[in-house]
């Protein structure tokens, strides 16, 4: 189940979660990423044949809310809770670099 | 109105009956708050004029001879990742440090109109990610019986504010063990209700098919009274269940005889603290002579509980903490010239979050990805199957609770465990399966440990732990209240001042 966590592999890891990490960080966090992970390979003792995952623990049937408009969130409140807008748009980097269609 | 305060009941009766105003008790609250706060760090925020003015309305109604609800005047804490218009929601994370909800949460929202009234948000592990307390960007809250021990987590300072007697009562969140655990560590009552029972809407996301909102409280009528209040179907939350509220109070004196409690029969071979097997049999005695049936029950899936759990949670944290990159949610980094977009993500996230959430989310990322899912995730969720059915044929042979510890030892010094995140989650070992089969459970006082530092006795507080069948928090509560009618520990109280 497990594979040694090298470098680049908590450097892949890290990338895909988008987060960076020092030098320093990605090497604690493989050794406890590493110790974690071994300790996952008790469950490879298990008999798991013909047993179905289980997702949610929910028994009772999930219903459908009505499809009405509820609440709606006024203008300036939804503002503030981003990180950056100029009071009409939300501001955001440059997705496209200069020159690109 | 001074000294600690203690009682829901009491506290809403003095209110409704017009012995005390609610602004009286606000005040006490808000005072002892105010005091024992540079010494707990047990809030984040003290809402102190927000709180005033809601327990003024209260008073109001009750001076126009209005119902003022069953929780009139009651002082509350909420944990800081359930969403308050009042105050910052900042789930002890500097990712949210500034963040204000422009809407409550569905039991914030209940609880008011109840009448209780909210004196703070309390500190927690961030995002919910911790058992300890210590993971805050606030910094650890502490242990109310012993200032340099940990008071559980992550429901942490929700936890402290109880056993202090700033509040009767507190809201937290259990995602695996975050109510149940610290309420062990403190000496009070932490129940995490049937999966679907509490509306998670205005609850900060962290595994969403395993966090549940409950009471944290001196004893188990109180957490009845609150759980009544914030239970019940909310079209807001689709994974809320279509069933009623209760009046969970109305059969808490009833006799337990008849009722049978399974102690696992896997407990007896773990490594618990001695003072933690002493509550147990005890706990199981008290309940034998109390007219209980006490068997022995086979949970074998019990230890394979905190691997698959710590593989599910972190999934799942993964994918809800994505939102948080500084340009959807959170904080965001300064932007750097020519930096890209992915290396701002980046950037913010790492500024944001605190090193056991990057962790977790680190770890969910990698059982989730390509070609470890199967080998992890759905090996996991197997592994849950196979838990949720140990509990069923529990019940179906005729358990009406599981009774077992809630953690294996008394609270821990703090920075014991801060650099060993295995040790940590190994601590979990009786309470992450509960939540994995979404079932109910309770923690109540049950015990002391005695350990001796530097020559003296320190006592700790050890719970027991009940586990029912999906929506029978009721019994729960029931054989909780019994043994409290029998015993005294839900009466001994941290000495702090």
């Amino acid at each position: 189940m497990t594979q040694a966590l090298d470098q680049q592999a908590v450097q892949r890891v890290a990338r895909l979660a988008r987060l960076r990490l020092t030098g320093d960080e990605a090497a604690k966090a493989g050794t406890q990423l590493q110790a974690i992970l071994g300790y996952f390979e008790r469950l490879s003792t298990l008999d798991l044949s013909g047993v179905e995952p289980m997702a949610t623990p929910i028994q009772t049937g999930a219903p459908l809310a009505a499809d009405e408009l509820g609440p709606v969130i006024d203008r300036a409140a939804f503002m503030a809770m981003a990180p950056d807008h100029d009071g009409v748009f939300l501001k955001v980097p440059k997705v496209m670099a200069e020159g690109s269609a | 109105m001074s000294g600690p305060l203690t009682s829901v009941a009491m506290t809403a009766a003095a209110v409704r009956g017009g012995k005390a105003s609610a602004l009286e008790v606000a005040r006490a609250a808000l005072t002892r708050a105010e005091a024992l706060n540079p010494k707990l760090n047990a809030f984040t925020q003290i809402l102190r004029e927000e709180a005033l003015a809601a327990a003024k309305r209260v008073d109001d109604r009750i001076a126009r001879g209005e119902e003022a609800g069953p929780l009139a005047g009651v002082p509350i804490a909420l944990k800081d990742n359930i969403c308050t218009r009042a105050g910052r929601t900042t789930c002890a994370s500097r990712m949210l440090e500034h963040y204000r909800s422009p809407f409550d949460a569905t039991v914030v929202t209940r609880l008011q109109a109840a009448g209780a009234v909210v004196i703070g948000k309390t500190n927690c592990d961030e995002f919910a990610m911790g058992g300890s307390g210590e993971h805050s960007c606030f910094g650890a809250t502490r242990n109310p019986w012993a200032l340099d021990r940990v008071p559980g987590g992550s429901s942490s300072g929700s936890a402290a504010a109880v056993a202090a007697g700033i509040v009767p009562a507190a809201l937290g969140s259990d995602t695996g063990g975050s109510i149940r655990q610290p309420a062990s560590f403190c000496g009070i009552t932490g129940l995490k209700p049937t999966y679907g029972r509490v509306s998670r809407y205005g609850l900060v996301a962290f595994a969403s098919s395993l966090d549940q909102i409950g009471p944290l409280t001196r004893n188990a009528e109180d957490a009845a009274l609150i759980l009544a209040v914030i239970s019940g179907h909310d079209p807001q939350d689709s994974t809320s269940a279509p069933v009623p509220t209760e009046d969970f109070a109305a059969r808490l004196n009833e006799p337990v005889e008849g009722l049978v409690l399974g102690v696992p029969r896997q407990v007896a071979g773990s490594a618990n603290h001695g003072a933690v097997n002493a509550a147990l049999e005890a706990a199981a005695d008290t309940w034998r002579t109390l007219g209980a049936q006490v068997v022995e029950v086979d949970l074998p899936h019990i230890d394979a509980g905190i691997a698959a759990y710590y593989i599910i949670a972190p999934a799942e944290a993964s994918s809800n903490l994505a939102r948080f990159d500084g340009i959807r949610y959170g904080r965001r980094a300064k932007t750097l010239p020519g930096e890209g977009l992915e290396d701002l993500y980046a950037r913010s996230r790492a500024e944001g979050f605190g090193p056991e959430v990057r962790r977790r989310i680190m770890l969910g990322t990698h059982v989730l990805s390509s070609g470890y899912y199967d080998a992890y995730y759905v090996t996991a969720q197997k592994v849950r199957r196979l838990i949720k059915q140990d509990y069923d044929r529990a019940f179906a042979a005729g358990c009406h609770a599981v009774l077992m510890p809630a953690s294996p030892g008394p609270a821990f010094k703090i920075g014991e465990k801060i650099n060993d995140p295995l040790a940590l989650y190994l601590e979990d070992l009786y309470t992450v399966g509960v939540n994995l089969a979404g079932l109910p459970g309770i923690v109540i006082p049950a015990g002391m440990a005695v350990e001796i530092e530097a020559g003296e006795p320190v006592s700790l507080p050890v719970g027991v732990q009940l586990v029912g069948p999906p929506l029978a928090e009721a019994t729960l509560l029931r054989i909780a209240r019994q043994f409290e009618l029998a015993t005294v520990w839900h009466s001994r109280a941290a000495s702090i001042a």
